[in-house]
């Protein structure tokens, strides 16, 4: 387990993380979403003890990890703009990554090159920026850290792409309890891979929800009324996070499980309703809005 | 199972970022040694014989030059450690590369590690290769000396330790910054600010402490032991004094090789502190910690504003308002720099002000301070109970050479030195009564005597040695005339005979063995060779122990002596010493006599071709009826003419003693061409000037 403790970094007047506290959970994927700027590679920065926090303290696994080489054993890092040595190849890259990470799978890391068709023996700076964050992810997967902290990495991959590595990933939480944390400024990257997303913005944690729990309680209601009384003793007992109407038309995001709203839109003198599902996007809307944001001008997406 | 992460490994993941910079010191050192040695040894085998010097000792010769301690080498190692220093940590200049390398299981320690040793065996492999390739080669010709053999494991060790404490100082530049250009401004810094710092409170101290005793070695401003380079500089000086002599090759390098050691520990030291404690975050910027930027900054613009100010005072003719001037204008320049550099922006400029405004405050309290001697540097006499011993050097004989070689290291020395690090007065009630009755030395003293000169004011170096073991110098003046009462004794005394003079040093014969005496009479030499030079040097030797000083006083020396001694071999020079024969040397002058050298007897003028006489002076009316000022030259030709004239002539050297101050004539210069020397100046004993040279003289000066 990763605990963030009360962090903040700062460079020179700018406040990059502002007291964060968050808990990611081993083996489930963690999404860390933000606008640029937001403070997200500063956290992984610190996360994966590449920088020092000024204040607060990280902890891998109970290790706090700032040049702590046991805590870094834990976990590797594929920055947004992944290092290559000049003139190397995939298999200079293997060969080394092999001396320094204890449990890295060489025979692993050639196998998955063979199968995302990247040639070891070729140089890396020909690869295109694609098969350069192809490398790195598989680099990541084989070193066979606990933790796999990825920057941006998904952004510049295609979809087939993309979808290969996400059961890459999806293999080994499942069969080493890898656990991934994914940072981007893209909601839709992480709707379909991560258990749990957190939300940066000015350097602080607006929120940090299990993707499940947030989709499972909140809802999407369209209905209409029997009669404008009807509608209304409704919203006096059932007080929805936003409401729009279109005609007759209500279209509500509540707060809830299905089923209890089944329950309650059936006993209420409804000519029609229909609970819907919420895209990760609209329930980040509906989120930050009742924090006091408006989360389509924080994100750009 | 194999260790994976053993160092051994990591070295070799190291050695392949970086093999270039390997290859290119292969490459260097290959071309430097077997190969320039193979083909000028090829080239010089089949060429002729120059002077007395035969192909094979030519051959040695370049042989020794290439092997042992140079500067081609010397510099060839410096810019390969400084490469090799910023390329291995030149990843700290790169976010990309700081996030890959420091999110690895990797300690900072154990990175460090591998980085300076691979550095250091990078130099080290194809040094000692390509060196010892050089040397088979050498071998291969037959010229290899048994004294280029020790020289090349000298210059293995030397170069081995300049090169460690460049690249320490190299990595620590690196480690400092943010950016590669900013660490070769760290480097030059780093390396230069001693000797500039120095140099800098040198030249203050010369101009404005008129006390000030800058002209020995330990003084000098190059004796600096916290560059690498400045070390090296020194240890080459003496290496190349020791190769004079042949002797003696390793005599006193343990302190040059031990201050590179204690550099090398130091920076080494200071690198893994930085590295340790260097914020990621930094990469790009100028300077990794913040909080070394203002310190810095402040440090470098008022060593440049003192020297703003220094420099305007100076070429102003010593204006204060425009040494102000330089000081503003030089600190606001170093502001710029140093805030566009710490920032790589010019927007950068408008920032941090007031440091600079500190730093131009700081320099003009410097420079005031200096100028009006707050510090009273002029006014400090060590008082006579904290002082253990004094030493004195009077400069009584400014002409006369002082230098001198010791043969068993080619050293370069001097009387004064040696007096100075030698003498120990003990009578300090002595000398006390003589220092008191010195003075702080205006402008118009000096070292030198011109024809000018009317006042007997001489210089005089002192040393205290303090009873806490610290030493004070100074320079002082003391008019000869008014105070031969407390200068006598000084004189005196054995202690000061014995140091100030190399006629009664007991390791003369170390120093000088005698060949031959000259005799220069009136601008005659008198060659004196075998026994009857060692006669004259006893009977010199038995007066200069044995004369007063006042008996010396305004006395015109009939002569000077040249003793002529042992040399340094290799530099194919000799020691050799001139002493003036005062009247008062009766034993010198008896026996030089009786040599045949006549003493009493003017020039002959048949010797003379001419003589040109001509004023000095714009307005001299110190010859009674006749008014003379610059004119045109007097040519005589006439035997008998010159013959009075010579009677009264006195060589211009033979007067370059302040014993002998006023007793020439000043303001008229008689320039005699004679068979064999050419033209030598002389002057006209005081009050001696032939009646018809006035005369002439007046004539041309109302023709004029």
């Amino acid at each position: 387990m990763i605990e963030i403790q009360n962090i903040s970094k700062s460079f020179d007047t700018i406040k990059a993380v502002n007291h964060i506290n968050l808990t990611i959970a081993d083996e489930a994927v963690f999404g860390l979403v933000g606008t640029n700027g937001a403070g997200k590679s500063t956290l992984l920065r610190m996360l994966t003890g590449v920088l020092r926090p000024d204040d607060g303290l990280i902890l891998i696994d109970g290790m706090p990890v700032y040049d702590n080489k046991e805590a870094k054993k834990l976990m590797y890092f594929i920055p947004d703009e992944p290092y290559f040595f000049a003139s190397s190849t995939g298999k200079d890259l293997g060969v080394y990554l092999n001396g320094v990470y204890p449990l890295f799978d060489l025979d692993s890391f050639y196998q998955h090159m063979k199968t995302f068709e990247l040639d070891p023996h070729r140089k890396i700076s020909t690869f295109s920026k694609g098969m350069k964050k192809q490398l790195a992810i598989i680099a990541g997967i084989c070193s066979n850290t606990k933790y796999l902290i990825c920057d941006e990495t998904f952004d510049g991959l295609d979809p087939v792409m993309r979808q290969g590595m996400k059961s890459i990933f999806a293999s080994h939480i499942e069969e080493r309890g890898l656990t991934p944390i994914i940072a981007s400024h893209n909601l839709r990257e992480l709707e379909d891979i991560c258990d749990t997303v957190g939300l940066l913005h000015q350097g602080g944690v607006l929120l940090s929800k299990d993707l499940v729990d947030m989709k499972c309680n909140i809802q999407k209601i369209q209905c209409v009324f029997t009669t404008p009384q009807a509608e209304e003793s409704f919203l006096a007992q059932n007080i929805p996070m936003k409401v729009e109407k279109r005609g007759k038309l209500l279209t509500m995001t509540v707060r809830g499980t299905k089923a209890t709203w089944e329950e309650v839109l059936h006993a209420a003198d409804t000519v029609f309703y229909e609970i819907l599902p919420l895209s990760l996007e609209e329930i980040f809307i509906s989120e930050t809005e009742v924090v006091g944001y408006d989360i389509k001008k924080l994100l750009l997406n | 199972m194999t260790s994976k992460n053993s160092f051994l490994i990591s070295m070799k993941e190291n050695w392949k970022r970086r093999m270039w910079v390997g290859f290119a010191i292969l490459g260097i050192y290959f071309m430097y040694y077997p190969i320039s040695l193979a083909l000028n040894l090829n080239a010089m085998k089949a060429s002729i014989t120059y002077y007395d010097t035969s192909p094979m000792e030519m051959m040695q010769q370049m042989v020794y030059r290439t092997m042992a301690p140079n500067n081609t080498g010397a510099f060839l190692v410096i810019a390969v450690a400084v490469i090799a220093g910023l390329q291995g940590f030149a990843y700290l200049h790169n976010r990309s590369k700081v996030d890959f390398y420091h999110s690895q299981p990797v300690s900072k320690g154990y990175r460090f590690a591998v980085i300076t040793v691979t550095g250091i065996l990078m130099f080290l492999v194809p040094f000692v290769l390509c060196s010892l390739l050089g040397l088979l080669v050498a071998i291969g010709y037959g010229a290899v000396t048994p004294l280029t053999a020790t020289s090349y494991a000298e210059s293995i060790l030397v170069y081995l330790l300049l090169y460690i404490s460049m690249y320490f100082l190299s990595m620590l530049a690196a480690i400092l910054t943010g950016h590669g250009i900013v660490s070769i401004l760290g480097i030059g810094v780093l390396s230069v600010l001693e000797i500039g710092t120095r140099a800098l409170l040198y030249a203050l101290s010369e101009q404005f402490h008129h006390t000030f005793y800058g002209r020995l070695q330990e003084n000098n401003i190059f004796h600096c032991i916290l560059s690498p380079i400045t070390v090296y500089a020194e240890l080459l000086t003496k290496r190349y004094r020791m190769y004079l002599t042949d002797v003696g090759v390793r005599e006193g390098l343990g302190k040059y090789v031990l201050n590179l050691i204690v550099l090398s520990v130091i920076f080494l030291a200071l690198a893994w502190f930085a590295y340790r404690k260097r914020p990621a975050e930094s990469t790009g910027k100028g300077i990794a910690f913040t909080g070394l930027k203002s310190p810095l900054k402040l440090l470098l613009s008022t060593i440049a504003g003192v020297f703003g100010g220094f420099f305007f005072y100076m070429i102003s003719g010593k204006s204060m308002a425009l040494m102000l001037v330089g000081v503003l204008l030089v600190t606001v320049i170093a502001h710029i720099l140093i805030e566009v550099i710490y920032e790589f922006d010019l927007k950068a400029i408008g920032k941090h002000w007031m440091t600079a405004c500190i730093a131009a405050l700081l320099s003009v309290l410097v420079l005031v301070a200096f100028r009006f001697d707050w510090m009273g540097y002029d006014r400090y006499l060590p008082k006579q109970d904290k002082v253990e011993t004094v030493s004195i050097y009077m400069n009584l004989e400014p002409s006369r050479n002082t230098t001198y070689y010791l043969p068993e290291n080619g050293q370069e020395n001097s009387l004064e030195s040696y007096a100075i690090h030698n003498m120990k007065l003990t009578d300090l009630d002595a000398v006390y009564a003589f220092l008191e009755q010195t003075e702080v030395p205006q402008e118009k003293d000096g070292s030198w005597l011109d024809q000018d000169t009317v006042e007997p004011r001489v210089m005089v170096y002192v040393k205290w040695n303090l009873k806490n073991g610290k030493t004070v110098y100074r320079t002082r003046v003391i008019d000869l005339n008014q105070h031969m009462d407390v200068i006598e004794p000084v004189y005196a005394m054995p202690e000061y005979q014995s140091t100030v003079n190399q006629m009664t040093w007991q390791e003369f014969a170390k120093v000088m063995h005698l060949k031959r005496v000259e005799m220069d009479y009136r601008g005659i030499d008198f060659p004196i060779d075998g026994e009857a030079a060692v006669q004259v040097w006893e009977a010199y030797r038995k007066d200069v122990l044995q004369t007063p000083l006042r008996n010396m006083n305004h006395s015109i020396p009939l002569g000077t002596i040249n003793f002529y001694g042992t040399g340094i071999r290799n530099a194919h020079w000799e020691n050799n010493w001139n002493a003036y024969v005062y009247p008062a040397y009766t034993n010198t002058i008896r026996v030089l006599e009786k040599l045949g050298v006549p003493l009493t007897a003017p020039m002959d003028v048949q010797e003379v071709e001419m003589v040109s006489i001509y004023s000095t002076k714009s307005n001299i009316s110190a010859y009674g009826q006749y008014s003379i000022s610059y004119g045109d030259s007097l040519i005589y030709s006439d035997p008998r003419v010159v013959k009075t004239i010579l009677e009264h002539a006195v060589p211009a050297e033979d007067v370059q003693t302040w014993l002998a101050v006023g007793l020439c004539e000043p303001g008229i210069v008689i320039d005699i061409q004679n068979t064999y020397k050419g033209y030598r100046t002389y002057y006209f004993e005081k009050g001696k000037v032939p009646e018809f040279v006035l005369q002439d003289l007046a004539k041309a000066s109302l023709s004029e």
